[in-house]
């Protein structure tokens, strides 16, 4: 059965929290490539994340699209310069999982705070429909 | 003879004009310099505001959602931070610059006015509801609020300061419309702007935009507050011919006694949210817009003495 909720009205009803194996994959295959024949960081590359499903994935920075929050990888998710820096004998697998737990609880947090862009808080997230009426709720359990 | 560039010259960057595009990327990258000032934050944040991609609707035009902020500085231990918590002020509810951080030496806080281009769109409206232009830089300007906010709390630790964002804190939370960490009271007391009839935040800049703050442990001098009293650019309630913004309310929650939230709240779920169901925008403007403090301090009030407080 085809739910009635257009496709606006399920991303601002989806309760959810930033999916942690995408974005340890967006910043391995950035690793992967900022480390390839000697270490250049790209400041164009941001980490962005979209509301469907809180699912992570990189792409250039640019004007935003809808749903979508994005975070710079240098600079705004790493300010020391040459964290993104493969150590030797670490692949981009493992020293992104790395990264990853240095950044989570912050990111995650971050995360969680703008897809609840409201004055309300977090604790409007927690619960399970985000800013949504009544009809929307009585819509989400139909 | 002009020096030709090889390969991985880099261009000569002292021949660049300064109004030229920096380069791509967050643009802390490009802040070394040490905070010494209120200006220093407000040159670096409209460098935020001019140039971060996310400045942007994500739809139409993709037409600027802010212009560049108007930015206060408090002193942490400044007394009326201690008013905040009465209850005919926010509320006990209302936290003080040490429960954010202990130890906290200053409150920065700046309200990012609504850029000319989304209140053109507003520029005429006789309809009940506001434009998808308004709608969409409500909500989406709040995303890229937080961006500013973050972006200001990375500038204030990259000097070796502690520093959070209250209103991105897990600790925070508001109740009943009341705020743990009300910005609009916190810019009054920053020096950013006093308040309207209508509740919201009147400035230098007008009563159309969003505002943010960062708590630090950092000392800087406290911006000095052009206003005594709380209403001091309000026009009506320093006894000047007004109410535009009781005429302009479609929902009837503004009166010379005040707002009613719950009747703005109610007009927001009844009449917005389903008009802009499809894009799952809410939120109205009008008592932001077509008044005469919308872009600033309503002239009337120049040169008039501040109210006492």
């Amino acid at each position: 059965m085809v739910s009635a909720m257009s496709f606006s009205q399920r991303i601002v009803t989806t309760p959810g929290f930033l999916d942690r194996r995408t974005v340890e994959a967006a910043l391995a295959d950035y690793l992967l490539q900022v480390n390839h024949r000697g270490y250049r960081p790209n400041r164009r590359k941001v980490l962005a994340v979209r509301g469907t499903d809180r699912t992570a994935w990189l792409r250039n920075a640019e004007k935003p699209v809808r749903w979508e929050a994005y975070y710079f990888i240098e600079g705004e998710l790493f300010p020391e310069p040459e964290t993104t820096k493969l150590p030797p004998g670490r692949s981009p697998e493992d020293y992104a999982a790395a990264l990853t737990d240095q950044i989570w609880d912050q990111l995650s947090l971050w995360n969680g705070f703008d897809f609840t862009p409201t004055s309300f808080g977090l604790n409007y997230m927690l619960q399970p429909i985000n800013f949504a009426n009544q009809t929307e709720r009585s819509l989400e359990s139909a | 003879m002009p020096k030709a560039l090889g390969a991985f010259d880099a261009p000569d960057q002292s021949e660049s004009s300064p109004s030229a595009a920096p380069q791509p990327g967050y643009r802390l990258l490009d802040h070394d310099e040490k905070i010494v000032s209120v200006e220093d934050l407000s040159a670096y944040l409209a460098d935020f505001v001019r140039h971060d991609p996310r400045n942007h609707l994500p739809e139409g035009d993709d037409l600027p959602i802010f212009d560049e902020p108007v930015v206060g500085v408090a002193a942490a231990d400044d007394p009326l931070f201690a008013r905040l918590p009465l209850p005919e002020v926010v509320g006990p509810i209302h936290a003080t610059p040490d429960f954010w951080l202990p130890g906290a030496k200053t409150v920065v806080s700046f309200f990012a006015p609504f850029s000319q281009e989304i209140k053109n769109t507003y520029r005429g409206n006789s309809s009940k509801l506001p434009t998808l232009e308004w709608v969409s830089a409500r909500l989406n300007g709040e995303i890229f609020l937080n961006v500013l906010r973050r972006a200001l709390w990375r500038f204030l630790t990259k000097q070796g300061a502690q520093a959070v964002i209250p209103n991105l804190d897990r600790r925070y939370r508001a109740e009943n419309y009341l705020a743990m960490w009300s910005e609009r009271h916190v810019a009054y007391v920053a020096g950013v702007g006093a308040f309207g009839l209508h509740c919201g935040l009147l400035t230098a800049k007008g009563a159309a935009g969003r505002i943010g703050s960062v708590v630090a442990d950092l000392a800087l001098p406290p911006t000095r507050r052009p206003y005594s009293g709380v209403y001091d650019y309000c026009l009506l309630k320093r006894g000047f011919e007004c109410g535009a913004c009781i005429k302009k309310c479609p929902a009837g929650a503004l009166s010379k006694d005040g707002k009613d939230h719950q009747a703005c709240s109610r007009n927001g779920d009844e009449l917005i949210r389903p008009a802009y169901r499809g894009w799952g925008y809410h939120s109205c403007g009008h008592c932001q817009n077509n008044l005469p403090c919308s872009d600033g301090i309503p002239a009337k009030l120049a040169g008039t003495r501040p109210l006492a407080s």
